[in-house]
């Protein structure tokens, strides 16, 4: 345990220590990868003193990352180099909490419509569309969390408060379905690129969690509010056969 | 790989200048995309209940005639399906859902984990736009161009090839052909950059070094294998940490090791490559005490690097230190010295945590060094003595110009390395003071002054006054070495040169507060009284520890009377007639008291 908290002392200085001039993308890349496996090792470790402070340096220094690679895409005369930066600003500001996600995706995604440009960048293109949505949904799926820890603490006389929740749910929902079906569409628009068995392995891999589980899981939020999830369950329906309309995959 | 390819293909990018930086970006451009991990929604306990049963593999447990679990579930025509809010009927349902999930070889409530975080492939297969060789190669000459600019003729003989072709030799033999590299390729190839950058930092500042390419290749090897050794990088973590450390520390430790090499070409000279291994363990000593005691504060980073120059100095400057009879490399010894001395001072007070603490251990480990045989003894190797010596001097100055310290505002960092210089450079001629108790070890000539500096607690001398003492007692503790200066081991803090100071400083602070004023007994006058007294006591210890309380009588009655006539008496006078009673009491001749007579006589030589 000493060990480990002296290891994640050391990620937080080693992460305050970033930012470089005229930053590359090799490095900013690098750079995205260390400050996100760095985070999701500080989150394990959830609860000491030592994560709080290093999540709190990390997401700092994602948020440095999307900016700082945001205004390298802008100054860059390449159009396939602006769109390596901006899709790495974007996920970093993804990862970093920030709310508009969509505003450091958009100019990459302009420039991923002219054909040539989109010429070798087929995965960095196809991840910028994907983004704002999965940046909405990690959005909605916190406050789902939220919703239950409340609903867990409710009295069972308090009516009005469980109203209000359920209220928040099924919007939530609504939020869920929208996200679900926009990353669906995104899926079907890259089925003919020649994208990495990797990239797209993950990515259906993570429509799949989203569609059949994640669905479901605000389906029963709003079931245990005491809510009627009928409609709800015949939208899951839909978009399970959207899913099933993708290179044949199933909840199964 | 080719060897011969790679540098082909690296000189051939950087005489095509901008197509080479275009080849490094789209290298860049396709390196692998990090897909993070979505956020997992964490359900409260009815909530996962309701989803459990819900799921079409459960349904049948809890709505039907035959259901088992029905009666602690309520399903209506109009869609509702959901658990009884009881708390029997949830617990029931909890235990239900759990030997289900059992049965199936699975854990109920486990299924929160979601798509893991990956980095994927830019590329489809088949399609793979740069081979392993081409990587290589424009991130080589993607370095070198840095250094390059227009002048291609940088590579075109002398170290700039050199330095091109010992980076394809190291990558070229070792990765593996097909490109997929491991965490330990990467490494490989991240620090084979870093030293490659630093070579051509290092031709920039040394015109004369003539680089050998066997010895590059051998001390790049000699560095990453140990590091390899050192860290498994068998955990993610693992990568993270080793990665995050080779950022902050490895590209200063390159150029130090790449200037070392040309500052030092004659101990490179022939194929002595154990000089090699030699500095890289000292690098894999600069990394393993990096992780293990962290460079979370400043000092600890540069200090780990200072004292790592210091270190490669040392290999570098007195290679035979460091080797066995065969040649090989004492690696334990220079780990070990390293590990003990950056231990020491990570552990360090104000103001030797700072880089006056590296640059005492450089003067620790030098003085030491050049007479290796005579401070080893049976339990410990000269560098051993080195590190307990420095714990000694360290210990000893910190009650006296630590934060606490009294002389803390007297003594500036460069007194302070003036005074550490006189002390190393006594103990490195006269290794036989040194005593030792279990793991420590102490010098006589550190814990007499020390001591005696913690008596100066009105300031009556400046540091240039306790240089000045230090200086003299160096000397005659090296002419004298078991006289005043003689430590018992069981009690090191009982050294007769130490009471005689404390004995003068105390003896002059007393006056001055019974007097409420400063007597001439101050500044340079007390360091002047202070080296005749070790002077002449050097030679008469048993005399002088007789005598020391009628020295102390015979200082303060000389303080009064030269109070009481200070218009007709000054401070030469002072020390003059000081001078000639202090011989009278060592020769054991009577001093009769003091009178305006008698002193004028010895002042006019008639007595």
């Amino acid at each position: 345990m000493k060990h480990h908290s002296k290891r994640l002392l050391l990620l937080i200085v080693l992460i305050s220590l970033g930012g470089c001039n005229a930053l590359k993308i090799s490095e900013a890349n690098q750079a995205l990868s260390n400050h996100y496996f760095a985070k999701e090792q500080a989150q394990q470790a959830a609860g000491s003193m030592a994560s709080v402070a290093l999540l709190d340096n990390i997401n700092v220094a994602l948020k440095d990352l999307a900016n700082e690679t945001f205004a390298r895409g802008n100054e860059e005369d390449n159009p396939k180099n602006k769109i390596a930066f901006y899709r790495i600003a974007a996920t970093a500001a993804w990862q970093s909490g920030l709310e508009m996600t969509t505003d450091y995706a958009k100019p990459g995604q302009d420039l991923c419509r002219v054909p040539e440009n989109r010429v070798g960048m087929e995965v960095n293109c196809s991840f910028l569309a994907f983004i704002p949505i999965f940046s909405a949904l990690d959005s909605s799926s916190e406050k789902v969390t939220k919703l239950n820890v409340e609903q867990a603490a409710l009295s069972s006389s308090d009516d009005a408060k469980r109203q209000d929740l359920l209220a928040q749910a099924q919007a939530l929902f609504g939020e869920f379905k929208l996200a679900a079906s926009s990353a669906l569409l995104a899926r079907k628009d890259i089925s003919s690129e020649q994208l990495s068995k990797g990239f797209i392995a993950k990515l259906d891999e993570n429509l799949v969690n989203i569609v059949c589980k994640q669905l479901s899981e605000v389906i029963s939020t709003v079931s245990t509010l005491d809510g009627n999830p009928s409609t709800l369950r015949s939208s899951e329906k839909d978009l399970k056969m959207q899913l099933g309309e993708i290179d044949g995959l199933s909840c199964q | 790989m080719s060897v011969e390819l790679t540098i082909f293909a690296i000189n051939s990018l950087i005489r095509l200048g901008q197509t080479g930086k275009n080849a490094f970006e789209e290298s860049a451009r396709s390196d692998d995309v990090l897909f993070p991990k979505l956020k997992q929604i964490q359900l409260n306990i009815p909530a996962q209940i309701d989803n459990f049963f819900n799921k079409d593999i459960n349904i049948g447990y809890v709505v039907g005639d035959n259901a088992p679990y029905s009666k602690y579930w309520l399903s209506t025509d109009d869609g509702i399906s959901r658990p009884k809010k009881d708390k029997a009927s949830l617990d029931a349902l909890m235990i239900a859902a759990t030997m289900l999930e059992a049965e199936r070889g699975t854990t109920f409530m486990a299924s929160t984990a979601g798509p893991a975080a990956s980095l994927v492939k830019t590329w489809s297969n088949g399609n793979e736009p740069l081979s392993a060789i081409a990587k290589i190669a424009i991130a080589g000459s993607d370095i070198a161009l840095e250094y390059v600019g227009n002048n291609t003729g940088i590579i075109g003989g002398g170290n700039g090839a050199k330095l091109i072709s010992a980076y394809a030799k190291t990558l070229s033999d070792k990765l593996p052909n097909d490109g997929n590299l491991g965490p330990k390729d990467t490494i490989r190839e991240q620090l084979t950059g870093v030293f490659l950058r630093a070579g051509f930092e290092t031709i920039s500042k040394h015109a004369d070094w003539i680089a050998d390419e066997e010895h590059i290749v051998a001390l790049i090897e000699s560095t990453i294998a140990p590091l390899s050794e050192a860290f498994p990088m068998s955990s993610d973590i693992d990568v993270i940490e080793f990665d995050m450390l080779q950022k902050v520390l490895m590209e200063e430790a390159a150029s130090a090791l790449l200037n070392t090499m040309a500052e030092h070409q004659s101990a490179f000279l022939g194929k002595a490559f154990a000089t090699d291994k030699a500095l890289g363990a000292v690098t894999k000593a600069l990394f393993i005490n990096a992780k293990n005691i962290g460079i979370t504060q400043q000092f600890t980073k540069q200090g780990l690097l200072s004292l790592y120059k210091v270190s490669l100095d040392l290999v570098a400057g007195q290679p035979a230190l460091f080797f066995e009879n065969d040649g090989s490399a004492k690696s334990q010894l220079i780990e070990g010295l390293f590990t003990d001395m950056a231990s020491l001072l990570s552990e360090a007070e104000y103001p030797f945590d700072q880089q006056l603490g590296v640059d005492l251990a450089k003067m620790s480990m030098s003085a030491l060094s050049k007479n290796i045989a005579k401070f080893a003894d049976n339990d410990s190797a000269w560098e051993q003595t080195a590190v307990a010596l420095m714990r000694n001097m360290i210990d000893s100055l910190i009650p006296a110009v630590g934060k606490e310290g009294a002389l803390k505002s007297v003594f500036a960092e460069a007194q302070l390395l003036a005074y550490g210089e006189i002390i190393f450079t006594h103990i490195g001629k006269s290794p036989s003071m040194i005593v030792r108790n279990g793991e420590r070890k102490y010098s006589g000539l550190i814990v007499a002054i020390s001591h005696a500096m913690l008596a100066d607690k009105k300031l009556l001398l400046s540091a240039d006054n306790w240089l000045k003492i230090a200086k003299v007692a160096a000397k005659e503790a090296a002419t004298n070495p078991m006289r005043l200066f003689d430590l018992d081991p069981q009690n090191p803090n009982d050294v007769l040169a130490g009471q005689l100071i404390t004995m003068m400083i105390e003896s002059a602070a007393d006056f001055e507060a019974s007097q409420g004023f400063k007597s001439v007994l101050f500044g340079e006058v007390l360091s002047e009284a202070i080296t005749i007294l070790i002077s002449a006591t050097s030679g008469k210890v048993t005399v002088a520890k007789q005598k020391l309380s009628t020295i102390r009588a015979l200082m303060a009655q000389l303080n009064e009377f030269m109070q009481n006539r200070h218009n007709e008496f000054g401070s030469k006078e002072f020390l003059t007639i000081y001078r000639i009673l202090l011989m009278r009491l060592m020769s054991d001749i009577d001093v009769p008291p003091l009178t305006e007579a008698f002193v004028l006589e010895l002042l006019t030589g008639q007595e």
